[in-house]
């Protein structure tokens, strides 16, 4: 008993391991677990041979190639500009800063639906900014780059978020001593600044990364829903849904699932390696 | 490598961190700036370094007779330590120490056993070979800044800045650190600037100190010539405890109570009055008079752990005095709280 559970229980200030532990156990498998445990179970009700057919027909491939394509190129572009959006936030001050940072998280309030709805009426041929790209080859309302602009519009302010306090625990001191050492600022921007963000990076990846691929409301106006071309997963499943085809339905989204928990498992696991260097030994 | 500045103001909105300041530091010599905190000796230090800028239009920076104070950080060849060591913490201590090399435009960078010697090199002369595998984050505080100081040593800068290198460190650690630092300077002699608020500090270490005060310097000299002749009223209180009197001017001399104190010359500009400075271990105490004009004072009280009793006194006129002799003075001479004692100052400065 004394060993094993000394090893698990870490000493603090506030008693309460077990229920803790309980509880925690508890809330995440009445809340997760047993739902995502009925979803397994109605799929699998539909017996192997016509679960790999729903799955692997070619509309849905092509779903499942768009949607974790789309969210990849996504969460890309998110931890690319995001980087750039937190840095400006946290070291730099300028007159409207704090309603800049407040428009952050926008996204995050705003109902999805209005979002694609918003974005569609900007970008379709008609739109503002469409009038302008759809002459020049350029489409981005119902075709690819729409569902991926979808996305990364939900997915900024995961990734912004996440890096703020990163970056804010970086000691401006240690960009002072590249620079002293004569590093140039993209030496030491790559070799100083990113690694030690890194792990708060990757955070903000998974996160980006795996709203997008649940991500319904806002993809669904601006893609035009074209099967085969612009068809994501959570759509297939709702049409599914209202064909009445629940098995169907249930075997999308637990292929889906898996996928996901694959995905975000190795990103999970690189995260760690990078997380820890940070940490003592 | 010497280090010339040359009127060098720095202003921060209103406030005048560094007023119009000129130093040289003559090349190889370990330089203590000190001041207390807002004195502006690390503004100096930053702006000697590069990575602050002084005020447009004011004066130079000449490393080794050549203006440097266009360049930046990058391209001055100084080393420059932290307080808090800024180290890379997703680096292991030799890749922090290899940084400087492995940045260096590809046509002067060494090749990477170059590199590899010159870490380990560097890694032996700060004693920590064993380390070089480890992550900042396992390493001491005092390692940390041997580390640090390593990587600054790393490129073979012209001088070596450090602010309050040993300022994060406990009162053990910092003992053994500036001691230390004196040793390699010595083996290296590279032109060093070091800024600290801790006197000692800046007295053991250094071979000149520059005191500093609200963005002026107060004086420039060698750790004995400032601490046994301060310049400046500033610069007497801040090296050290010190017992300050109110004294008078009369008839050509300086009186303290109703004893005209001898060896001490009239300051400039003192008309009546005229404040006498004495250190506590540069006073005598006896219990009897001994036929010279003495001051008398009433022992308040003695405390005698540490290395030297320290004696409080109060003179009639209502004013303390501290006083520091050897435990054996105290003994010999029975002292008390209410004995009556008869006070000669050995050696006191005064200021008008």
């Amino acid at each position: 008993m004394g060993a094993a559970t000394s090893r698990i229980v870490k000493p603090s200030v506030l008693p309460g391991f077990g229920p803790a532990l309980g509880y925690t156990v508890f809330y995440l498998s009445a809340v997760v677990l047993l739902p995502l445990a009925a979803m397994f179970v109605k799929a699998a009700g539909l017996g192997w041979s016509s679960f790999w057919e729903t799955i692997a027909s070619p509309r849905v491939v092509a779903a499942y190639q768009l949607t974790f394509g789309a969210s990849a190129i996504a969460a890309i572009l998110n931890v690319t500009f995001g980087f750039v959006l937190a840095w400006t936030l946290v070291r730099y001050s300028f007159p409207g800063k704090k309603l800049v940072d407040a428009a952050i998280d926008l996204p995050f309030a705003l109902p999805t639906a209005v979002s694609g709805i918003a974005l569609t009426a900007v970008y379709a041929r008609n739109g503002w900014v469409g009038q302008f790209l759809e002459p020049a080859g350029f489409h981005v309302a119902y075709a690819p780059p729409g569902i991926v602009l979808a996305l990364t519009f939900i997915g900024l302010p995961f990734v912004v978020r996440t890096l703020q306090p990163a970056l804010e625990d970086l000691d401006f001191e240690v960009e002072e001593a590249a620079a002293s050492l004569g590093a140039t600022r993209r030496q030491t921007l790559v070799r100083v600044i990113v690694p030690a963000v890194l792990p708060a990076l990757l955070t903000g990846f998974a996160l980006s990364f795996a709203r997008a691929i649940g991500e319904y409301g806002s993809v669904v106006f601006i893609s035009g829903n074209i099967p085969m071309k612009t068809e994501i997963v959570p759509l297939l499943i709702v049409t599914k849904l209202e064909n009445y085809d629940y098995a169907g339905a249930t075997a999308l989204g637990a292929s889906a699932l898996v996928i996901s928990f694959a995905i975000l498992f190795l990103i999970n696991v690189t995260q760690w390696l990078a997380a820890r260097r940070h940490r003592r030994t | 490598m010497s280090i010339e500045v040359t009127g060098i103001s720095k202003s921060f909105g209103s406030f005048r961190a560094l007023d119009n300041v000129t130093l040289t530091v003559p090349s190889g010599e370990l330089v203590a700036l000190l001041g207390p905190s807002g004195s502006g000796k690390t503004t100096l230090l930053r702006i000697i370094a590069g990575l602050d800028r002084a005020d447009p239009g004011s004066g130079a920076i000449l490393f080794h007779d050549e203006n440097v104070a266009k360049r930046d950080v990058r391209t001055r060849h100084v080393g420059f330590v932290f307080q808090h060591y800024a180290l890379f913490r997703h680096m292991t201590v030799f890749q922090n120490v290899a940084f400087g090399l492995e940045v260096a435009p590809r046509k002067t960078r060494k090749s990477v056993a170059d590199i590899r010697d010159r870490v380990r090199e560097l890694l032996s002369l700060v004693q920590l070979e064993g380390y070089a595998d480890r992550y900042p984050n396992q390493l001491s505080g005092g390692q940390r800044q041997r580390i640090a100081l390593a990587r600054a040593l790393a490129v073979e800068p012209k001088v070596l800045l450090l602010d309050e290198p040993f300022g994060a460190l406990d009162a053990k650690v910092r003992k053994e650190l500036r001691a230390w630092l004196r040793r390699l300077h010595d083996e290296i002699h590279v032109t060093s600037v070091f800024v600290t608020h801790d006197q000692d500090e800046a007295l053991e270490v250094s071979d000149q100190v520059v005191v500093m005060n609200e963005g002026r310097i107060e004086q420039v000299g060698t750790p004995e010539s400032i601490f046994h002749h301060p310049a400046t009223e500033f610069v007497m209180r801040f090296l050290g405890d010190v017992n300050q009197f109110h004294g008078r001017v009369e008839s050509g001399r300086v009186h303290l109570g109703d004893v005209a104190l001898p060896g001490l010359s009239v300051p400039e500009g003192a008309v009546d009055t005229a404040r006498i400075f004495v250190r506590p271990h540069d006073i005598e105490l006896d219990t009897r008079r001994n036929g010279q004009p003495v001051v008398e004072a009433t022992v308040r009280r003695v405390y005698s752990a540490g290395p030297v009793s320290r004696v409080e006194l109060v003179m009639p006129t209502g004013q303390e005095m501290a006083v520091t002799v050897p435990h054996e003075r105290v003994e010999a001479l029975h002292l008390d709280t209410g004995s009556a004692v008869f006070v000669k100052l050995r050696r006191a400065r005064v200021f008008a």
